[in-house]
């Protein structure tokens, strides 16, 4: 029994293999397993490249840092696999014979950088060329601002402290350029052994610790895992560069959802592909089936024939399917490698799990069901001739289809709201095409029997559930890549509105009152469009509703945010307008209000537990000051704009003495401008961000070049879907075709009447697929992504024009040989 | 329900290979049931060669399909080699035609992927627990049939005087107790049919084989021992 029970499986797999019953299926399963491959290879290469990139912000992986020695919280021994450098950081003034200037002074040890390089020049805003280390011993950079507002000509002797130093060298860029309050002041970089000398660094000192980290992934994560338990709940803060470059790292996920997005819509275009094949498949079985058992062949083992069959082909297709991707992902990292800006790290290993995960998942979910039901064929089909009832169950293909989709989505995007919309996407699409089936069913009667369009309509009318099928198949594909296609329009605009060529590239900082009108002039002068310029004073939050802001906190505040006294400290302003990129989302902002009011960040004031019509009490150089929350707002930290957490109405504020801010766009080959800035008005404090911006630009462009490679792979997978399908209702076209032309109707009539069924079809399938695609995209593009939804109404041209022109062209291709082949040779069964 | 053939039946149905008893078949359709068979009872002893014969829609397919076990009936018993098939489920009815029924179509029922050697192999591979060398003996029965020198062909190499040759050797290969035929000739020209006519009879006296044939073809009827004859979905002789 064992014997026989296994050659009769493999005997079917080769003479299906043989015939080429099981070509179309085997073809759709390498080809699924090779995309799914392929795009997870490439997009782990570029996931690791994109990690690498933006480690380069902190010039490490994970950076430890606390205002006092990081001795407590420092693993007790060495983490295997990790490297370390030591850095501390504080403000002090820098002297040079003629001038003084407050410098923030980054003092590094001899690994500083772990990840990335420092550009140095020989003068201010000069020629860079790239660094691996930092200075050394006895020696200091600094960058050009500072370079420039000591008017420093290198190498020249600069005191830092108690200690006098060589400045050799100016920092053009620095792979950890920071933000905030520590690029207050212009940077100095020097060696760490030098500070004790210094004798800056007393108790007392306001000095930022920070112990840099760099490893591989698995080391990075068993030292996660012991920092975070050392740092939980205490001053120190842990975190890596998503945590820490809020822009960046929101870019990262963004990307890393629509690589995501990517190898989704590739599985759910292999499943299309497997069930169409596999319904082929069973379909062109029936008879055989049938024939087994009027020879004594139970359910039970029609089954596990079938089953077997399906085992050796999985086996079959697992490793020129493997081999394939692997392939497809070596093309792509060599024909793409030189684009990138650093060698494509080499992938791992889970990309070829996935692919095996998802053959044999699509497989079970997609081909099973229409096997399996091969099972329940009558044998009295034998007798009866007719093989009406003995169709393969549509329904039960498609319940356990949409139940093996989600249970695939769902182990793929670990989104149980993705595979909800994905899920309602295709059901809608499905139930839309049934509905337009039905009312072509119940439409064409005007035309004139013997015509083309005649023959069209009765081809449509006649194969209704076949063409409902073909079409939905072929409207989910079409709307898949033009979800992927919007997608990619609305990211890359998304992202180049958010930094678009001329944003801001300068701050201006510390801009005393009465220097305002003057740097207005000048700038305007110099035709420099500049953002606002926005009053600054520092205020420390004290009562909430008239109770202790810290009693409030304690109560109110987020738990998952332990507010230390300092973050209750916030930088305050007052304006008349919603600054740009600010949204409100509750309440009204108060313009030109004469009440007390203010406008709070909205995740600020989640944090902090403040609402609509909170009292806050701030104490401002020494007073009290009130005002009552009446807007909350959305800010967009990833734009180069000034930004507050708290903008008040002019009334509270506007008599305290405060300095002014702005930002604005200066042209890379003006530099002189800014020396000429600094002379001018010496207590300025200057602060550029140009560096910053190019490294985000460089990063925009390899995501980009990623989404424009996902939507090829996708799009290649498009089009198989669409051959699998044509395919699948050829036998039945072949065999009606060659009955007209033996009744005697023209090639040139078939022909004509081919193709406007082709068009009709490719018309409707265009038409959902537009309407799909679009709804899909708002879905994702509001509840995923969250970018805000933009309609594009080319793509229903390029949707329905594209459905349209494939689904002719391809039908045509397909069936054009049909009517040279002699008409009897197809009824007589030769070419089924 | 009685398991086996119930004891003290007449001497005839003692030796009945294949018996039914007040078999009815009724299909719903739309429009209300319509009944194929009703109340049919024969017996039909080993050796015996049975022509069912009628008019189209007479319900001779239908009781063919029936007796090999390819149906259930909407009520009534059939026995088959003592076994009561009608209380079988669809496994066990397949294992009793695995090992004792063989089958001849009027559309000859060969796959068209497989040459006719694998044609006539695959009940011996369908078959649970054959051990014999299979192509040897599919090879024997082709050159039964006087295809010997055709087993690489597909079938759509051969006539279809030649298909239903394989046919017949496909049907043989198991050597089975009783062979049903539906319209065996209904497809080929009056001289082959007559030619594929002699070399069924002479397998099937050659075999010793009990043969239960469809036809509407008197001389292939007029060959058999017994006719019986069904109307309107009643046995009238």
């Amino acid at each position: 029994m064992a014997r026989s029970s296994l050659l009769l499986p493999a005997k079917v797999f080769a003479r299906d293999l043989r015939t080429g019953e099981l070509s179309l299926l085997l073809a759709a399963l390498v080809i699924a397993v090779a995309s799914v491959t392929a795009i997870w290879l490439f997009a782990d290469r570029l996931q690791l490249l994109l990690v690498q990139q933006s480690a380069t912000f902190l010039a490490a992986d994970r950076v430890l840092e606390a205002g006092e020695p990081l001795d407590a919280w420092l693993p007790e021994s060495e983490v295997p696999g990790i490297r370390q450098a030591r850095m501390l950081q504080f403000l002090t003034m820098v002297f040079t014979e003629e001038a003084g200037q407050l410098a923030s002074v980054k003092a590094v040890d001899g690994a500083y950088p772990l990840r990335g390089s420092l550009q140095l020049a020989e003068e201010a805003f000069g020629e860079s060329k790239e660094i691996l280390r930092g200075p050394q011993k006895g020696q200091v950079w600094m960058d050009s601002r500072l370079a420039a507002s000591l008017n420093l000509q290198l190498p020249a002797l600069v005191e830092v402290g108690s200690s006098q130093l060589l400045a050799s060298a100016v920092v053009i860029r620095e792979p950890d350029p920071g933000g905030g309050i520590e690029r207050v002041a212009p940077r100095l970089m020097m060696h760490l052994d030098d500070v004790p000398a210094t004798r800056v660094v007393q108790p007392g000192s306001r000095i930022s610790y920070r112990r840099l980290f760099a490893g591989e992934s698995p080391a990075l994560r068993q030292l996660d895992a012991l920092m975070q338990e050392k740092t939980a709940g205490t001053d120190a803060s842990y975190y890596s560069a998503r945590e820490r470059v809020s822009s960046i790292g929101s870019r990262l996920n963004d990307a890393e959802n629509f690589l995501l997005l990517g190898s989704l819509l590739t599985v759910l275009l292999a499943a299309v592909v497997i069930a169409s094949a596999a319904r082929r498949y069973a379909e062109r079985h029936l008879n055989q089936v049938a024939v087994y058992k009027s020879l004594g062949a139970g359910p039970g083992q029609v089954n596990r024939l079938f089953l077997l069959v399906f085992c050796l082909l999985l086996a079959t297709a697992l490793l020129p399917g493997l081999l394939l991707g692997l392939a497809l992902d070596r093309l792509l990292a060599g024909a793409l490698g030189s684009l990138f800006p650093v060698d494509l790290p080499d992938p791992g290993f889970a990309g070829f799990g996935i692919g095996v995960l998802t053959a044999v998942a699509a497989l079970a979910a997609f081909g099973l069901p229409p096997l399996l039901s091969l099972a329940r064929v009558s044998a009295m089909n034998v007798i009866r001739r007719d093989m009406q009832g003995a169709k393969v169950s549509l329904r039960l293909q498609y319940a356990l289809g949409i139940a093996g989709l989600a249970v695939l989505l769902l182990l793929f995007s670990q989104n149980l709201l993705l595979t909800f919309l994905l899920l309602v996407c295709l059901a809608l699409a499905l139930a839309c095409t049934t509905f337009l089936c039905w009312c072509l069913l119940h439409t064409g009667g005007f035309v004139r029997a013997g015509s083309i369009w005649y023959l069209a309509w009765k081809s449509v009318r006649g194969r209704a559930l076949q063409n409902s099928v073909q079409v939905s198949v072929l409207a989910i594909t079409i709307m898949l890549m033009l979800t992927l296609l919007l997608m990619r329009i609305s990211l890359i605009s998304g992202w180049q509105a958010q930094l678009p060529d001329e944003a801001p590239n300068h701050f201006l900082i510390n801009i005393a009152p009465h220097e305002v009108t003057g740097i207005q002039t000048r700038l305007q002068e110099r035709g420099l469009a500049s953002q606002a310029l926005y009053p600054m004073i520092r205020g420390r939050l004290v009562k909430v509703n008239g109770q202790s802001a810290k009693q409030h906190l304690e109560t109110y505040g987020d738990p998952a945010f332990p507010a230390p006294d300092g973050t209750l400290s916030r930088n305050l302003t007052w304006s008349e307008t919603l600054p740009v990129s600010n949204e409100v989302t509750a309440g009204r902002f108060h313009f030109a209000s004469p009440h007390a009011e203010l406008s709070a960040e909205v995740d600020w004031a989640g944090r902090n537990g403040i609402k609509l019509n909170d009292l806050l009490t701030f104490l401002v150089h020494g007073e009290e000051v009130q005002a009552r929350v009446s807007s909350l707002r959305e800010v967009d930290w990833g734009g180069l704009s000034p930004n507050f957490y708290l903008v008040f109405s002019s009334g509270p504020l506007q008599d305290f003495s405060a300095t002014f801010i702005t930002s604005f766009y200066l042209p890379p080959d003006d530099r002189d401008f800014l020396v000429e800035l600094l002379h001018t008005w010496p207590t300025l404090t200057l602060i550029g961000v140009d560096a910053v911006i190019r490294e985000i630009q460089g990063i925009l462009q390899q995501v980009t070049l990623a989404v424009e490679l996902l939507l090829v792979l996708v799009l290649i997978s498009g089009f198989l879907v669409m051959l699998a399908s044509l395919q699948a209702s050829l036998a039945t076209r072949m065999q009606e075709q060659a009955l007209l032309r033996a009744l005697g109707a023209s090639s040139r009539l078939i022909q004509g009447s081919l193709l406007v069924e082709f068009c009709i079809l490719g018309l409707v399938a265009g038409l959902l697929a537009a309407g799909g695609g679009e709804l899909l995209a708002f879905l994702l593009q509001t509840w995923i992504l969250r970018l805000g939804y933009q309609p594009y109404p080319l793509v229903w041209f390029i949707g329905i024009g594209c459905s349209v022109l494939l689904f002719a062209a391809a039908g045509f291709f397909a069936t054009r040989h049909l009517v040279r082949v002699p008409p009897n040779r197809i009824l007589r069964g030769d070419m089924t | 329900m009685p398991e086996s053939m119930p004891a003290g039946e007449d001497d005839m149905n003692s030796d009945a290979l294949l018996r039914c008893q007040d078999l009815c078949k009724t299909a719903s359709l739309a429009d209300g049931d319509l009944s194929l068979l009703q109340g049919v009872s024969l017996s039909i002893g080993r050796g015996e060669s049975v022509a069912i014969v009628g008019e189209s829609g007479a319900g001779k397919s239908t009781l063919l399909g029936l007796l090999a076990g390819l149906d259930l009936p909407s009520s009534g018993h059939i026995w088959l080699a003592g076994q009561l098939l009608t209380e079988m489920d669809e496994e066990a009815r397949a294992r009793v035609r695995s090992r004792s029924v063989g089958f001849v179509f009027q559309s000859f029922q060969l796959l068209p992927g497989l040459t006719a050697l694998e044609n006539v192999m695959l009940p011996l591979e369908l078959k649970s627990g054959f051990a014999g060398k299979m192509s040897d003996l599919a090879r024997e029965q082709l050159q039964r049939v006087g295809l010997d020198a055709r087993t690489g062909h597909y079938p759509r190499q051969l006539s279809g005087g030649e298909q239903q040759r394989v046919a017949l050797a496909r049907a043989f290969v198991t050597a089975p107790e009783l062979l049903f035929a539906d319209e065996p000739t209904g497809n080929l020209d009056a001289g082959t049919g007559s030619r594929v006519m002699d070399l069924l009879f002479a397998l099937n006296a050659d075999s010793a084989t009990t043969l239960v044939l469809v036809t509407h073809n008197p001389e292939l009827a007029g060959r058999c021992d017994r006719q019986l004859r069904l109307k309107a979905g009643k046995l009238v002789s």
